[in-house]
């Protein structure tokens, strides 16, 4: 009888010990989704252009998203914290300001992800000025809800 | 003549002896008296000091008390209770689990125990049930690559109650310390057969199964008892 107690009990121990490893809550959905933004032609709307040099600033903490780069699209996290952002999209030295206004919906993902944030209600306003390298802005889709597609056209 | 009688009466004497039934063999009787065996019903009642003791530290509090009753020879009865308020907080979530558990359970003694000692190795099997529900406090954006980042938002919402139910394995060792006090140390597999989910929410801890995996029903479980037998 004592050897078999034992011998359970050393049974117990390792099932227990190699069974209580769990696999890792890592988040693997997507989170919060940013504003997906394509350079396209004013001339011909369907046709990506290309911006060289171009440098991206979300105000007002002045932080550079993009620094002097070559894109047709770019991604640009929103403000989750007021329900309005505004970024400085600057072709060379020329500097555009947009103004870009939502309402936003906090949305649970899962456990590992915590909550994300979907944007309704999509504005989006070109401020312009005396000298403005973006044309137009379309707009693809009313609300931001993933990054699967783009939402907004930028013609320049 | 004479001779005449004689022989019918040898005739029948013999015949008579052949017509007698065996003879029963009668058995020794035995004594009325039973004797009676004082049985002793040990209950033992205590509680888990290790939840106690972690709680305090955790900012949560639990209440886990155990009681066992000694059926027959080596199989034991178990009953558990317990509630508690379990706090998980962490970059993006910070929310209270609170409920109660019920715990049942048959545990068989392997240990050979000498005479005068009472100790025990435990191998059983349990069923626990759980009503519980969260309670969040606050929670913080998941956004990656933001330059502002996110502020934590306080809403302390209630979600609704949930229940939940689960088998365990337990291999549990008892030891006499002190006269008619023992310390327990037990571990458990628990395997969770369903719970019930909240709509916006995600379950992550279930009192009694303790942290719910999202990828696994499986669950672990260790408690540290003191008890005390009482003598009925």
């Amino acid at each position: 009888m004592r050897i078999k107690t034992t011998f359970f009990l050393w049974l117990m121990l390792v099932l227990f010990t190699l069974i209580s490893c769990e696999k890792d809550d890592v988040c693997l959905s997507p989170t919060t989704p940013k504003l997906l933004i394509t350079f396209n032609n004013s001339t011909n709307v369907d046709e990506r252009s290309e911006v060289s040099d171009l440098t991206v600033i979300s105000l007002p903490d002045n932080d550079t998203i993009y620094s002097a780069q070559t894109k047709d699209s770019i991604a640009i996290p929103l403000n989750v914290n007021a329900n309005n952002c505004k970024y400085i999209l600057a072709e060379s030295s020329n500097r555009d300001t947009l103004q870009i206004n939502y309402q936003r919906e906090d949305v649970f993902v899962s456990k590992a992800c915590g909550y994300k944030t979907i944007f309704h209600s999509i504005q989006i306003d070109k401020i312009t000025d005396n000298q403005n390298w973006i044309f137009d802005l379309i707009p693809l889709q009313s609300n931001i809800i993933d990054e699967k597609l783009a939402h907004v056209k930028v013609l320049h | 003549m004479l001779k005449f009688y004689i022989s019918i009466f040898s005739l029948i004497l013999y015949t008579s002896m052949t017509a007698q039934k065996p003879s029963k063999e009668t058995p020794i009787s035995k004594d009325s008296l039973k004797i009676k065996t004082k049985k002793d019903l040990k209950i033992r009642l205590g509680f888990d000091i290790g939840k106690f003791t972690w709680a305090q530290v955790h900012q949560s509090q639990s209440i886990d008390l155990v009681a066992d009753i000694n059926l027959r020879k080596n199989y034991y009865v178990i009953l558990n209770f317990g509630q508690e308020k379990h706090h998980t907080e962490n970059s993006l979530l910070n929310f209270d689990t609170k409920g109660s558990y019920i715990r049942l359970g048959l545990d068989y003694n392997l240990y050979d125990n000498w005479p005068d000692m009472d100790n025990q190795i435990f191998l059983g099997f349990r069923y626990g049930f759980s009503r519980f529900y969260n309670q969040l406090n606050s929670y913080t954006i998941n956004q990656s690559n933001a330059s502002l980042l996110p502020q934590s938002i306080e809403i302390n919402k209630d979600f609704s109650p949930l229940s939940a139910h689960w088998l365990e394995l337990t291999s549990t060792m008892q030891v006499e310390t002190f006269k008619n006090l023992y310390l327990g140390v037990g571990l458990s597999l628990k395997y969770l057969l369903y719970t019930e989910q909240n709509e916006d929410f995600e379950v992550a801890y279930i009192p009694g199964f303790y942290k719910k995996n999202s990828y696994t029903n499986l669950g672990f479980g260790v408690q540290y008892l003191i008890t005390y037998r009482f003598k009925i």
